[in-house]
């Protein structure tokens, strides 16, 4: 009953400035706006499409399904060769694919004639590569029908009777299992809204604005507690206090992030959720006062933020995930929130993390006494 | 007023060495950062591979014909390595970020495809963030599938348009034959294009679009530790000051002048460092600045800087302590930066984020910034960033205004 009186009274505190519950409102609403927004059409890579000759029904038919994917990659067309040229000359597309005048008649004699599009990139790169295996792919459907009526009809002239289109049929009607792969995850996890490479950096981003609520309140603390707004309350429980203060506006902005991702559907399960909310909190506030035992000074604490918040973005598994530095991202707490949806041997990581780092810290506070006695 | 603005230098002053050593460490992390994702994505393709691991039954000895040969001859080679290895090791070695993903090959996989039942490779990615294999599975796997399924729709489809037709005695032969000759038809299918590289025209290469991002997102992320100078929740001073005769506008602005000169003197800093980092890297400088670092660069961080200052004076007088002064500065950064492109290029957004990403003020600077290295004269963007700062600060002083108002009432 006490904590939460005493976490009613220091949350007040926050809630008496306009300004933190304009942030506390922003947060929801931009997010829900954000994820709303992504789910429109949008690509990792940008390929422009473009006929040099519109009644070429093969080039037509490879656009229209091209243009119909749902993927990493944006299909756009253009009127005309110069235009879709132009498009990745002025940086508005990564590639152009011009499909050429007699499209149909090449892909019909393929391997014998060749070059049925012509790719015009801006720099060549491995996803690039990547991609224009999925132009060969749906080409390939074309030539792979094309050279089986083609070698019946070099092989099999008993069959020049049967038309090509009662060829086709046997083609088509083959019956081929085309759940060729499965996709898994080692801890199979079936994670929400993760997916969409736009709405997944937004869980990240949202631990790291909690360590810097942590870190903004730490610094809050210290100056109130140089204007002797805690000078009531006994030396030995000036630590208490300082853990309570940080961990009451982490939690606060802690909920409003959890609601947030509830009302734009990234977060997963509740109790998992809620779980791994409460442990970061406490694993933020172990890390921001250890670093107020590491920088004792305000403005040197104000201007490791920037800092710290570079190195979250970079090295947290938040936009990329570099395991060659896991070594590094075990010291940052984004690191447990985003990892411990996933797997959650992280929520034992972030329980040992957050111990590890309030020894640290009482260490120091008593190696600091110690030599400041001496 | 002089002396209220010698007041604030000397405020900020206090404030400046640490920022000034936390700047350059920024800037080293940056530096690091961005260098060791330029050598891992850009310095040549040979490290740009996608690295897939191969676990599971690969004992076949067709299967390991296929896999060597995709790898000599193939145009996967280009873009995909395969490494065999234990399911165990394709795990670990994934969790270490070794192999981007790996797929298991189920038992007997090809006996049982030769006889027509095909038993579903597995294709496994790490759970949390995906990193570029796990985005391009759906390519990687679609290529394989695609390859697969039309080669057997044609070996199957004359084995039974010959069965149909009576000549059922020569469908299994012609099968087998025609099955080779997909094969070598697969290993062909890069003929069906030509590329043409138009190289980098007016639209920047991708390190250069990086270094204009990364610019904007620092200058604004340096502002932030001056919120402890700036953000107050006692207005007496200011009270003060007013009942002197020193009018609230030209408070700001004094505050405003020194908050500038110190931004100027860290960009100062910040440019020197970059110039002294690209030293140690010349595979990176002569990527992205190949002529040097054009002058216009520089003086383009001018505008940018002054829009800049004028934001954060803005974000610092809404606030009312630290703790929502840095969070609503942060959120306001964060939000902004990543609907303009700093952080994913801007054209992997949906058409309406674009065209809200680049009237942001941090849109404007990017492309603005961006101009530099195409020589184009982006003049609107030069209003675009004055007209924002005169906008920003002008809010300052209303909200100062307010504020001085309520405490002096």
């Amino acid at each position: 009953m006490k904590i939460l009186k005493w976490f009613l009274m220091l949350s007040k505190r926050l809630y008496k400035k306009p300004s933190f519950v304009v942030l506390l409102l922003l947060i929801p609403i931009c997010i829900s706006a954000f994820t709303l927004v992504a789910k429109q059409n949008s690509g990792f890579v940008h390929i422009v499409l473009a006929q040099t000759n519109s009644k070429d029904k093969i080039s037509a038919q490879i656009i229209d399904e091209l243009s119909k994917e749902n993927s990493l990659i944006s299909f756009t067309t253009a009127p005309s060769e110069k235009e879709a040229i132009e498009e990745v000359e002025n940086g508005l597309a990564d590639e152009a694919w011009v499909f050429a005048y007699d499209t149909e008649d090449i892909i019909n004699n393929f391997p014998d004639s060749e070059h049925a599009i012509s790719v015009y990139t801006k720099e060549q790169s491995v996803p690039l590569r990547l991609v224009r295996e999925k132009l060969t792919g749906v080409v390939y459907k074309y030539c792979a029908k094309a050279y089986y009526i083609d070698y019946i009809r070099a092989n099999f002239s008993k069959l020049d009777d049967v038309t090509d289109e009662q060829l086709s049929v046997y083609f088509e009607n083959a019956s081929i299992d085309d759940s060729l792969f499965s996709f898994e995850n080692p801890n199979n996890v079936v994670s929400n809204g993760t997916s969409n490479y736009l709405t997944s950096p937004i869980r990240g981003l949202l631990a790291i604005l909690v360590v810097l609520c942590g870190m903004a309140a730490t610094m809050y603390y210290v100056q109130d507690e140089k204007a002797g707004t805690f000078s009531h309350i006994k030396s030995r429980y000036k630590e208490l206090a300082a853990f309570g203060c940080v961990i009451t506006a982490v939690i606060n902005v802690s909920v409003v992030v959890c609601l947030s991702l509830f009302i734009s559907s990234l977060a997963g399960n509740v109790a998992t959720e809620l779980l791994i909310f409460l442990l970061y909190a406490v694993c933020c506030t172990s890390f921001c006062l250890l670093l107020k035992s590491i920088f004792t000074s305000l403005r040197a604490y104000s201007a490791l933020i920037p800092l710290l918040t570079v190195v979250f973005i970079g090295i947290c598994p938040v936009f990329f995930d570099f395991r060659k530095l896991y070594a590094v991202q075990m010291l940052l707490p984004p690191t447990y929130y985003v990892n411990s949806m996933y797997d959650h041997k992280y929520l034992i990581y972030m329980g040992v993390y957050s111990v590890v780092c309030i020894v640290l810290s009482m260490l120091l506070k008593g190696f600091k006494k110690l030599t400041f006695k001496s | 007023m002089k002396n209220y603005f010698y007041l604030q230098l000397k405020r900020v002053s206090k404030v400046l060495p640490f920022v000034i050593v936390l700047t350059v460490a920024l800037l080293i992390t940056l530096t690091a950062i961005l260098g060791g994702m330029f050598e891992k994505f850009f310095s040549s393709e040979k490290n740009q591979k996608y690295t897939i691991a191969v676990a599971g039954d690969t004992d076949n000895n067709y299967f390991k014909l296929g896999l060597s040969a995709m790898q000599s001859f193939d145009e996967t080679k280009f873009s995909i390595e395969f490494k065999e290895m234990s399911e165990q090791k394709a795990q670990k070695a994934m969790e270490k970020g070794e192999v981007g993903a790996y797929i298991i090959i189920p038992k007997d996989f090809v006996e049982n495809a030769l006889s027509g039942d095909v038993n579903p490779i597995t294709f496994v990615t790490s759970a949390g963030m995906e990193g570029v294999s796990g985005l391009f599975k759906k390519e990687i796997t679609a290529l394989v599938t695609d390859m697969v399924i039309y080669s057997q729709k044609g070996s199957y489809g004359l084995y039974d348009a010959l069965s149909s037709n009576g000549l059922s005695k020569k469908a299994g032969q012609h099968m087998d034959k025609i099955s080779i000759q997909y094969a070598e038809l697969i290993f062909q299918r890069n003929r069906l294009y030509s590329v043409e590289e138009l190289g980098v025209s007016d639209g920047l290469s991708t390190p250069q679009y990086y270094v204009c991002a990364v610019m904007v997102l620092m200058l604004v992320l340096v502002g932030l530790p001056f919120g402890s100078v700036y953000i107050r929740k006692d207005y007496s001073l200011n009270r003060l000051q007013l009942s002197r005769g020193y009018p609230v506008g030209r408070q700001v602005i004094c505050e405003y002048l020194a908050h500038l000169i110190a931004m100027m003197l860290l960009t100062g800093v910040a440019l020197i460092v970059v110039v002294l980092a690209l030293g140690y890297m010349p595979a990176v400088a002569e990527n992205v600045f190949p002529n040097g670092m054009p002058v216009g660069f520089i003086a383009k961080i001018v505008p940018i800087v002054i829009m800049l200052s004028a934001f954060n004076m803005m974000m610092f007088s809404f606030s009312g302590n630290i703790v929502s002064g840095l969070l609503l500065h942060f959120f306001a950064f964060i939000s902004m930066c990543y609907v303009s492109g700093c952080m994913y290029p801007i054209y992997v957004f949906p058409d309406i984020i674009k065209k809200i990403g680049t009237l942001l003020p941090t849109g404007i600077a990017r492309a603005y910034l961006a101009t530099s290295f195409t020589y184009d004269n982006y003049f609107n963007g030069l209003i675009g960033l004055l007209v924002y700062g005169g906008v920003f600060l002008a809010v300052a002083w209303l909200v100062r205004l307010r504020k001085t108002a309520r405490v002096g009432g």
